[in-house]
């Protein structure tokens, strides 16, 4: 496994890189310190996030590579044979050099196996102490360990030489659990399933309004000739009102949330009925945060059907 | 500034492109794509992906692209951002760099 790493950073630019599982851990990292795996499993639910995002245009979809060039430098991530990769370069990287190093990198892999998660598991609550010594404390709140120095790479100098991959130590103290450090995770917003992720309303401080799409989730609807309009489907007036006013709450991310919502019931914008409609209201209601928002919306959306 | 079918004309297999602001609101839209959907998730991947380089230390967020056995989505951001999407590419720094370059001259 180390020594997939081992090729990629020796790749001119590339600051370190670390391999994740399948559930996002951390398995093996050769990064400089500050680097540790705890970022570097925050950076990788942050990509998840932006993932689960993305699942909105194709959820069957199976990413292979993310790309992110910043003025810093690059994050590349690649799905190799069930891991994924990180690299963290600087801006100097040559991407064809890299792309190279990652098709090395997968024949590596194909030799070595997986080796556990960095993190190693919680151990077993203990016995309760004698009455004389201090309570443990609390297991909602442990304080985060400092992580073992072998666990780190002591200099990026040393990194760029090669030095072999850092490994979990049997002995090694658990670090905290991940937690989540950035707000995105609000507005991330992925009910495909196929990507753990809390789902929760949608909250824009001062969104757009959808400027181009009034009417079109219902022509795209209709004119894939998939559907037909239902004879008691409450029709493109309604739809197109109701697109128009979430788009005022929560900006353009409106179409795709009316769509998601539409799939829950199992219709679409040309077959949605009269029956379904108020559940429909209470559905996207519900991805408004702000209840003063979510009252507005359905005020308005109650009076959509008397303009037909 | 050079139009979308001009950016869509620099490498083969690249088939819609559309402008949006930093809302994603599209502005502009060329090709096949539905401009709409992309512009808004391109919009809503900012945020995490900032989010990383906050932690990481990275600056500023320029492009991205997404890869797919299927296709791939590129975005490129100067203060709205050029959404891209065309066929797999081997290589997608290449046709992220191409895309910076033809959207606004931003040479990475």
């Amino acid at each position: 496994m180390s020594n997939a790493l081992i090729g990629l950073n020796q790749i001119p630019g590339v600051i370190g890189s670390a391999i994740f599982n399948a559930q996002d851990e951390c398995v093996v990292h050769m990064m400089p310190t500050p680097y540790d795996p705890e970022l570097l499993g925050r950076v990788m639910a942050e990509l998840r996030n932006s993932l689960n995002i993305l699942a909105y245009l194709d959820e069957n979809a199976t990413w292979s590579a993310i790309v992110i060039r910043y003025e810093g430098g690059y994050l590349v991530v690649r799905s190799l044979q069930g891991l994924t990769i990180v690299v963290l370069a600087q801006p100097t990287l040559n991407p064809a050099m890299l792309s190279v190093g990652f098709n090395v990198a997968a024949l590596k892999l194909e030799k070595e196996g997986v080796p556990p998660p960095l993190h190693v598991p919680l151990p077993l609550p203990l016995p309760p102490p004698p009455a004389a010594t201090p309570p443990p404390a609390p297991m909602s709140h442990p304080t985060p360990p400092p992580l073992a120095p072998t666990q780190m790479m002591p200099s990026l100098r040393s990194t760029l030489t090669g030095m072999p991959a850092v490994q979990a130590q049997p002995t090694s103290p658990p670090p905290p659990p991940p937690t989540a450090v950035s707000s995105s995770q609000n507005i991330s917003i992925s009910q495909s399933g196929r990507i753990p992720m809390a789902v929760t309303p949608i909250s824009h401080s001062s969104p757009g309004v959808a400027q181009s799409g009034t009417g079109q989730i219902y022509r795209d609807s209709v004119d894939s000739g998939i559907t037909h309009r239902a004879p008691d489907s409450v029709g493109p007036m309604v739809m197109d009102g109701l697109l128009k006013a979430l788009a005022r709450h929560i900006g353009p991310f409106a179409k795709l949330i009316l769509k998601e919502e539409l799939h829950k019931l199992g219709a679409t914008a040309a077959t949605l009925g009269f029956g379904q409609y108020e559940d429909f209201i209470g559905m996207l209601a519900g991805r408004l945060q702000d209840p003063a928002k979510r009252r507005e919306f359905v005020q308005e959306a109650e009076r959509l059907p008397h303009k037909r | 500034m050079k139009s979308l079918d001009s950016i869509l004309a620099i490498q083969p297999g690249l088939h819609g492109a559309a402008r949006a602001d930093a809302s994603g609101n599209v502005l502009d839209a060329a090709g096949q794509l539905d401009a709409e959907s992309l512009c808004a998730v391109a919009a809503m991947c900012k945020v995490p992906l900032e989010h990383a380089a906050e932690m990481l230390g990275l600056g500023g967020l320029r492009d991205f692209s997404f890869s797919y056995a299927q296709g791939a989505f590129y975005v490129h951001h100067d203060g709205g951002f050029v959404c891209v999407v065309g066929a797999p590419s081997k290589s997608p720094e290449t046709v992220m760099k191409k895309i910076a370059q033809a959207a606004g001259g931003d040479s990475p």
